[in-house]
């Protein structure tokens, strides 16, 4: 004869193999079983059913590779690469944002040691200023003396060579004057020495 | 770490600040035309004044490296006078310098290559000669 209270509990059964109920249902269901074979046997096949499924469930797990599952899922979550000029201008702003005083102390640092080595080669003449000309070039000459005439001569060395040449005619005028002066005759043309201009 | 830097600026700004100069080595010549000696490292000069006057002796007076600048320097020469080498401008890293002898004044540019062979005047019969090179 059939337990009357099996129909109350029969719906019971399976949530409590599962764990699903509350200690005052699950004690009432336990006080059930322990006065009914049909339910108590329902109950061992739902266990048995549910054993089989968790074991069924891991031979399956068994089966697959899992020694890369956390890089594939970290792979996946790992968030879009943004352009170089977007993260060239967050890092930026994240350095300026928080490593302000590190920035300025740095670029001040960078720019002392640049400005030093700029001195120091400007004071030891490193940079040979002022002989960017490729040869000297005489640009004016200029003579305060009547009697003589300059004659500039360049070297195929990149040499410049002014003579201080007498004149001959403003010399000869000149010595004549004197002479004149001393009631002396003209002096005949002065020949040049050999060797001379 | 703050004063170093300070102190490296300062430094900088002192050295950049200052007037631009303009290093030359100048050579003070004697030379005469009768035969004598040709003191070592004057024969390149005996050849290339040889093309207005053939000299038989070259002598060096003095020698000397100048720091040009606006100011003329003065060469001092043997006969009593004087040179006055000065420093007109820099342009392109190109400088124009005034030389003035007491016969006149040429103005030239310096050159990587090359001297200027200024004739200066003369003394005991011979002739002086300022020479202006790059100092090496």
């Amino acid at each position: 004869m059939k337990n009357p209270a099996r129909k109350t509990f029969e719906p019971l059964l399976s949530p409590y193999v599962d764990g699903e109920l509350s200690p005052e249902e699950r004690q009432a269901v336990e006080r059930h079983i322990a006065a009914d074979k049909d339910s108590a046997a329902q109950v061992a096949d739902f266990r048995a059913a549910s054993g089989l499924t968790r074991l069924s469930f891991e031979m399956l797990a068994d089966e697959q590779d899992f020694s890369d599952f956390a890089n594939q899922v970290m792979a996946r979550v790992t968030p879009q690469k943004l352009p170089v000029f977007e993260r060239i201008k967050l890092t930026m702003s994240e350095m300026f944002t928080y490593q302000r005083g590190t920035l300025v102390t740095a670029g001040a640092f960078a720019m002392a040691v640049l400005l030093t080595a700029a001195a120091v080669v400007k004071l030891s003449g490193g940079g040979a200023d002022g002989y960017a000309n490729a040869r000297v070039e005489v640009q004016t000459v200029r003579v305060d003396d009547a009697k003589v005439r300059p004659v500039v001569m360049e070297t195929d060395k990149g040499d410049a060579i002014i003579w201080m040449v007498e004149d001959g005619a403003a010399a000869k005028k000149s010595d004549d004057a004197r002479r004149e002066e001393l009631d002396l005759e003209p002096a005949p043309d002065a020949s040049k020495k050999a060797g001379e201009l | 770490m703050r004063l170093a830097v300070v102190a490296a600026l300062a430094l900088s700004t002192a050295v950049f600040a200052q007037d631009s100069k303009v290093a030359v080595k100048a050579d003070v010549i004697l030379c005469h035309l009768k035969d004598g000696t040709v003191e070592p490292g004057l024969e390149a000069m005996q050849a290339k004044l040889a093309q207005g006057k053939k000299y038989g002796s070259l002598k060096r007076i003095s020698t000397q490296k100048l720091q040009l600048q606006a100011a003329a320097t003065p060469v001092a020469l043997p006969n009593g006078k004087s040179a006055d080498v000065s420093l007109i401008n820099v342009e392109k890293d190109v400088a124009m310098i005034k030389v003035k002898v007491a016969q006149g004044e040429a103005t030239l540019k310096l050159g990587r290559e090359g001297s200027l062979y200024q004739q200066a005047g003369e003394w005991q019969g011979g002739d002086l000669w300022l020479v202006l090179s790059q100092p090496k």
